[in-house]
């Protein structure tokens, strides 16, 4: 229950972060994606159920902002950031209870491998189906400078989200014995 | 009793998977319903007007006053050099100015006579705050602070300064969402002012990433009068925007694939990355 409310919370201040803050923070036009290190995050610590919940959370604010304009996304659609989101949850929570949570080195790669993959389908469903076919600029300016700057970003909030789950489960733990 | 009770709730297991495929399930219904129409928006919008909307424009303001003082004192070296020169500048632009007074008065005394009194400076405008951008980097679109209860409407356009920044493409009770110009996916119907051709500027993530400017196509100028620095303007045709508007001078014109019309690049007339404020034309422009 109390880890619900965390996941909430963690959900809102991220989406706030990311839509309100991020844009002052932005490097060369660039911003990093803090709901995928949330996702991937809370799916790697607590598991796929609330990965995947914590990124039909996420995905769907982001739809409710998003202008969708091109490829086969297009008009006021709702689902689409939500699914992207919802199997970026469910991949991180595969390899939940593997590895040790306070190892970092996993996590970010897992980060950083999720950011390079959700940006790709953006890039595949929204740009190449324009005919936007110069995959190569928008790897290089697009996908992989955003990827580096979420790795970078997640070495300081991973830490933070890692101390949250512990927190929670530790008063979780107290109230119900 | 209760205990019991408590015993047959905890019993609901749902696996990962069925979760997965459950929640899939419901984007895909999500995605298949929103595509057409638009029942779910309202009372979403509603919701996030509600509960995020507040925050934001919390967060838009405190952000807005550090960003507009940290660049208040990065800027002050360049300002007083600028403002020399600028000195220099006012002078020359006196004497123009009388000029062009004259020329005005003699504009305005024919327009009365035209009756062409119309022009944007005449339109009902209000002031909007950004509070909040698109997140990702894949186009340029942002939440203001004016909604529905403000005369908002959807394509209402949206300017900056003198320039052309976009379109309201939908509206909230105390948010709007603002598609910009140089949006990936934005095409505009413009006129460049040396020749009245009209043609169709686009926005280009590639060319606005790399030399900040947008592309322009579909211009027929078989006598190359058209040259780089002109103006382009709103055209008259276009059924989203209102004629006039200036969207940005030509950079560079080259011929076309099809050897019939021309293509370039049109650097916008708004600064996009410091956009903090915008203007809202509460008018649309009318159809049929």
């Amino acid at each position: 229950m109390k880890k619900g409310i965390m996941a909430a919370f963690l959900v809102f201040l991220f989406f706030l972060l990311q839509t309100g803050v991020l844009r002052w923070a932005a490097v060369g036009g660039i911003t990093p994606d803090l709901l995928v290190i949330l996702t991937v995050s809370l799916g790697f610590l607590c598991g796929e159920k609330t990965g995947m919940l914590v990124g039909f959370a996420c995905g769907l604010l982001t739809d409710l902002y998003a202008v969708y304009g091109g490829g086969m996304v297009q008009g006021d659609l709702l689902g689409f950031y939500a699914l992207l989101y919802l199997l970026t949850g469910y991949a991180g929570g595969q390899f939940n209870g593997i590895f040790f949570p306070e190892e970092i080195k996993f996590p970010l790669l897992l980060i950083a491998l999720s950011d390079l993959a959700l940006n790709f389908v953006r890039y595949v469903f929204q740009f190449l189906l324009r005919a936007r076919l110069n995959i190569g600029y928008y790897f290089l300016h697009v996908i992989l400078p955003e990827a580096v700057y979420t790795l970078l970003v997640s070495l300081a909030v991973y830490p933070f989200l890692l101390l949250c789950v512990k927190l929670a489960e530790r008063k979780g733990r107290g109230s119900t014995e | 009793m209760s205990p019991v009770i408590r015993r047959k709730r905890k019993k609901i297991q749902i696996s990962g998977r069925t979760l997965l495929i459950a929640l899939s399930v419901l984007c895909a219904a999500l995605m298949a319903f929103t595509f057409r129409t638009d029942l779910f928006e309202g009372p979403l919008r509603a919701v996030v007007a509600k509960t995020v909307v507040p925050f934001q424009k919390g967060i838009a303001g405190v952000g807005g006053y550090l960003s507009d003082r940290s660049r208040e004192l990065a800027r002050l070296r360049d300002v007083l050099a600028e403002n020399e020169q600028l000195k220099e500048r006012i002078d020359a632009l006196t004497m123009e100015n009388s000029q062009l007074l004259q020329d005005r008065y003699e504009l305005d005394s024919l327009r009365t006579l035209f009756e062409l009194d119309q022009t944007y400076s005449d339109y009902d405008k209000i002031g909007a705050r950004i509070i909040a951008s698109e997140s990702g980097n894949w186009f340029y679109s942002f939440t203001i602070d004016k909604g529905e209860a403000d005369g908002v409407q959807v394509d209402c356009n949206v300017l900056a300064g003198s320039g052309l920044v976009g379109r309201v493409v939908s509206v909230g009770p105390n948010y709007a969402k603002v598609q910009a110009i140089i949006s990936d996916n934005h095409n505009v119907s413009a006129t460049v002012l040396a020749t009245a051709e009209n043609m169709i500027v686009s926005g280009d993530l590639q060319s606005v990433r790399t030399e900040g400017l947008i592309r322009f196509g579909q211009l027929s100028d078989p006598e190359d009068r058209v040259a780089p620095g002109d103006k382009v303007v709103t055209s008259d045709i276009s059924d989203k925007y209102l004629p006039g508007i200036l969207i940005g001078y030509i950079s560079s014109v080259s011929t076309a694939a099809d050897n019939l019309t021309k293509s370039g690049y049109v650097t916008p007339a708004v600064d996009f990355s410091h956009l903090e404020e915008v203007l809202v034309v509460t008018e649309l422009k009318r159809q049929g």
